[in-house]
């Protein structure tokens, strides 16, 4: 209670502030004992689990580098027990390869969506707490934005980028994929900007950065967290169509979509060049899907 | 109507502006020199790369250089050329049949089949044809459109050979029905959710039940007043998928030897002729918002609560 | 206009008797229609009055037919359209008399009407799904319905959409719309709750009029006792989804036999008494899945004693055609007096 004279004020204060943090803390409670008693919630996260791991640490399970041991006369093989998802095109084991291809895939889908809710947060907050010219200028440049279709827009700037490494990936997804965010968290935040609790700590003379970080925030950032979740699915999604079509991650890089873009030509006759990593790819998105379904009908009931 | 017509158009310019603009810096004012990194590591000769340079006015101030290629793009219909000097707009020719025709049947696909299966979900909420219909549309979302191609290619297309597995060769419909189907499959799912929910939705209003209270019958109920109102949030989602539905031509042409504008995008990313993808893209882009602009009059001409504000 | 007294023999023209209504509300069973019963003459008006919670406008429903099931259901009772059961119906029949012969108000015209259709269309819509009416005619009898309730240049006006008409305006084409097909009965579920007081006023004079127009029986259901003192023959005093008193209007208005009435009466403002400080109906109403035992109005009553939460007080009649369910209905019909110097 920095910011207020008397102590008398600052005991109102800290009450506002205690029910509004009880508020959203309540909220996530509930939506914790909510969670906790869905199949499908943990069906999700043990996959999510599963795939983190395998990007944290590959070793655990595989003990082959990417292109190690490769042999090219059993190019192209199906699974058998020294390779259990078969073999690519230049014969290396396809098992290792989808190990290894997790930690891109994830990484991108993870740093992507938190820098588009870093800027979403950032946005939204600006646009919707000041509202007047800045939420003009915002809403504009969101529109613009907005105007890009995912793919064409990544398709087209990705064709004439410098470097297709995953930092080159990170930046034009991020670039492309945050006007969703903002949006719903400008209104989110002008439901919340004229709570009682907002003008109290407002009329008390909490400073506006203040009323934001403790007051606007916590109470508006639900949705968006929602968002955020449902849009990592989207993200691996779309990074890994920009990687089967040739314009994202290039080899000798590893990831799930580079991974079907090399097979292409191959997975009429082998199949199992297509399924593997197809299955670990959909897998992965749909639990962040599923994630981000269940826990917007843990936070709002009212939707289900 | 005029007012909220006009009011839309005027609105779009800005957007229409900021948007070439956006792709214009970012294709072409990046650091490093574009028409390289279009080629990736293909060897261009100095003497092309020059003329591309001059071609795109590189060497002028960056605004110019815009207003340059917008004048061109806009006023002549000129879509830059290649490194071989042949025109884009000319490589096009003949590829904005096979790629309209293939939106329209995954158009057509994704608003049948899911507005009859949001409806169906709908009516039945909680139940099992409901439970069905949202873990399927879950599903088709999470499987990325190359892999549901490549899936439907092996499976309908050569195993059981229900449909043609590339070409075109059969014409429309026949050669369109699976891309087509693959294509709409993205879309199909969120139509059918957006129908499930708001139709759902609707069903409690007041003013359904005032439809009940007049005698009318259960089908007129629900298709005039419940799905009627039901369908404006659908609609606008169909502008926003116009986009993700081109996006995915380029994949799913690429994926079914269609010979269209999706097919020489995908073909170009691989023989790494840059200024094709940047000229064809960018050229959707523009027809993406065009489309968009025209969902957005509809919308006005289905909810008559926002033409009047 | 017949005689307003339904007891005078024959069949009445609507006979609801013993309705039970109940929803099934996370597996738990929830009584919110616990025995029912009326009667309408034609051309008579029936004030039907209760707070909100108290079973009125979903017994009005059940009479219509338009309950949602699930989660409601209809557990006991019958309601009769000129001696013909009603309850049991297949669809098809309930849907023809709906609308037809019986029609139904409801309380916010801006959500009751469909926002995104003409009013000319829904009114037409009437003519063409009952009648088969053609185009050209439904609409010439939609511009006669709209000037029948008032509604200035009422041809112009038939392509304008619900939000382009004033409150006052919106609840008459509710109105016109109910009238379309001249029913026998017209149910007004709270016409007047979202409009202004002038405007209610004038509302309530359509409706009297147009009762006597069409001679049509009219259930006027309200929680608002002032709105109904000029219109309403006979009352219903509903609370908890049962009948708690029930008496020609003037006698409600002027010795009420419920303690329950009473209360309600003191809570509104009234030109034949020179009242001092208006008191609200003490207490919150009770939730219909977890009624007291006894007397449901019990925990609110200022005479409750103990039998009250031994036996369910059964209607008693004090005076001809005047009943009330309360074990001291006697005592509050003949002392009001005593009652009111107490409060």
């Amino acid at each position: 209670m920095t910011d207020v004279q008397s102590g008398e004020t600052g005991a109102a204060v800290a009450e506002a502030g205690g029910l509004v943090e009880g508020r959203a803390a309540s909220l996530w409670r509930d939506a914790w004992y909510d969670l906790r008693r869905r199949p499908l919630f943990w069906a999700a996260t043990a996959v999510l689990a599963l795939v983190a791991l395998m990007a944290a640490v590959p070793r655990l399970f595989t003990s082959r580098g990417v292109n190690q041991d490769c042999d090219p006369n059993l190019a192209k093989a199906g699974p058998s027990g020294a390779h259990w998802f078969g073999t690519d095109l230049a014969g290396c084991d396809y098992y290792a390869h989808v190990v290894h291809g997790a930690r891109p895939t994830l990484l991108i889908g993870l740093v992507v969506t938190l820098f588009a809710l870093l800027i979403a947060l950032v946005f939204g907050l600006l646009s919707g707490y000041y509202g007047g010219l800045v939420d003009a200028v915002i809403a504009r440049l969101t529109d613009v934005f907005f105007g890009l279709p995912f793919v064409l827009g990544a398709t087209v700037v990705l064709v004439a980028f410098p470097g297709h490494g995953v930092g080159a990936m990170t930046l034009v997804l991020v670039l492309l994929g945050w006007t969703t965010m903002v949006r719903i968290m400008r209104g989110q935040v002008i439901a919340v900007r004229d709570a009682d609790y907002v003008r109290a700590a407002r009329l008390l003379g909490a400073s506006d950065l203040r009323i934001m970080a403790r007051h606007v925030l916590p109470n508006a950032i639900a949705p968006v967290i929602v968002v955020a979740t449902l849009n990592v699915g989207n993200v691996i999604a779309g990074e890994a169509t920009l990687d089967f079509l040739g314009v994202g991650l290039q080899y000798p890089k590893v990831s799930w979509g580079l991974q079907l873009n090399l097979a292409q030509s191959y997975v009429v006759d082998h199949p199992h060049l297509l399924v593997f990593p197809a299955l670990f790819l959909s897998a992965t998105v749909l639990s962040f899907l599923m994630l981000g379904d269940a826990v917007r009908d843990a936070l709002d009931p009212k939707l289900r | 109507m005029w007012r909220y017509a006009l009011r839309r158009l005027l609105q779009a310019v800005p957007v229409f502006v900021g948007t070439t603009l956006l792709i214009y810096l970012l294709v072409f004012a990046l650091p490093g020199d574009p028409i390289q990194a279009m080629a990736g590591d293909k060897p261009i000769p100095d003497t092309v790369l020059h003329t591309l340079r001059e071609r795109y006015n590189l060497n002028d101030p960056l605004l110019e250089q815009y207003g340059k290629y917008m004048w061109r793009l806009l006023a002549h219909g000129d879509l830059g050329e290649n490194y071989d000097g042949q025109k884009v707009g000319e490589m096009l020719t003949g590829r904005w049949q096979v790629t309209a025709k293939l939106a329209v049947t995954a158009w057509a696909f994704e608003l049948v089949v899911g507005i009859a299966l949001g409806v169906w979900a709908g009516l039945r909420r909680g139940r099992l044809a409901d439970t069905l219909v949202l873990g399927g549309t879950t599903l088709l979302i999470a499987v990325p459109v190359f892999v549901v191609g490549y899936t439907a290619q092996i499976l309908f297309g050569v195993h059981w050979r229900i449909f043609p597995s590339a070409g075109a060769d059969d014409g429309w419909p026949y050669s369109y029905l699976l891309p087509g189907m693959v294509l709409g499959s993205f879309g199909l799912s969120y139509v059918a959710r957006l129908t499930r929910t708001s139709l759902a939705e609707n069903l409690r209003a007041d003013y359904v039940r005032t439809a009940r209270a007049k005698g009318l019958s259960r089908t007129r109920v629900v298709v005039r007043h419940g799905l009627r109102n039901s369908l404006i949030p659908v609609v606008t989602y169909l502008g926003v998928d116009f986009g993700s539905l081109m996006g995915g031509a380029i994949v799913t042409e690429g994926i079914f030897n269609l010979p269209g504008v999706g097919q020489q995008v995908f073909q170009s990313i691989q023989l790494k002729e840059g200024p094709v993808v940047v000229g064809a893209v960018t050229l959707l882009v523009l027809i993406f918002i065009l489309v968009n602009l025209a969902v957005d009059l509809l919308y006005g001409l289905l909810d008559p609560r926002i033409r009047y504000d | 206009m017949t005689s307003s007294a339904p007891e005078g023999g024959g069949t009445p023209l609507l006979e609801v008797s013993d309705l039970r209504v109940a929803f099934t509300v996370r597996g738990r069973e929830v009584r919110a229609v616990n025995g029912l019963s009326y009667t309408l003459a034609a051309g008579e008006t029936l004030a039907v009055l209760g707070e909100s919670g108290s079973g009125k406008s979903v017994a009005a429903q059940a009479v219509m037919g338009i309950l949602d099931t699930p989660p409601a259901r209809i557990t006991g009772g019958s309601v009769k359209l000129d001696g013909a059961e009603l309850l049991g119906l297949p669809d098809r029949e309930r849907r023809r008399i709906r609308g037809d012969r019986i029609a139904m108000v409801f309380q916010d015209a801006l959500t009751a009407l469909n926002p995104v259709i003409p009013v000319g269309a829904q009114l037409a819509e009437m003519y063409r799904a009952h009648r088969g009416t053609g185009r050209k005619e439904a609409r010439a009898k939609a511009v006669e319905l709209l000037e029948r309730v008032a509604i200035p240049s009422a041809a112009t006006r038939l392509g304008d959409y619900p939000h382009q008409f004033s409150g006052g305006q919106r609840q008459r084409v509710m109105i016109a719309m109910a009238l379309a097909l001249e029913p026998d009965v017209l149910i007004a579920d709270e016409p007047t709750t979202a409009l202004d007081v002038t405007v209610q006023a004038q509302i309530m004079r359509l409706l009297a009029r147009l009762r006597d127009e069409l001679g049509m029986g009219l259930v006027l259901i309200t929680h608002d006792l002032g709105v109904v003192a000029g219109i309403a023959d006979r009352t219903v005093v509903m609370y908890a989804g049962t009948v708690a008193e029930r008496a020609s209007a003037r006698e409600l208005y002027a010795r009420p036999a419920h303690p329950y009435t009473v209360g309600l009466l003191a809570s509104v403002p009234r030109l034949d008494q020179d009242s001092g400080r208006l008191e609200p109906v003490r207490g919150a109403p009770p939730d219909p899945a977890a009624l007291p035992s006894g007397c449901p109005f019990r925990p609110r009553c200022p005479r409750a004693e103990a039998v009250c939460a031994e036996q369910e007080p059964p209607l008693v009649a004090v005076a001809p055609g005047h009943e009330a369910a309360c074990h001291f209905a006697a005592e509050v019909y003949a002392g009001e007096a005593e009652v009111e110097s107490g409060g």
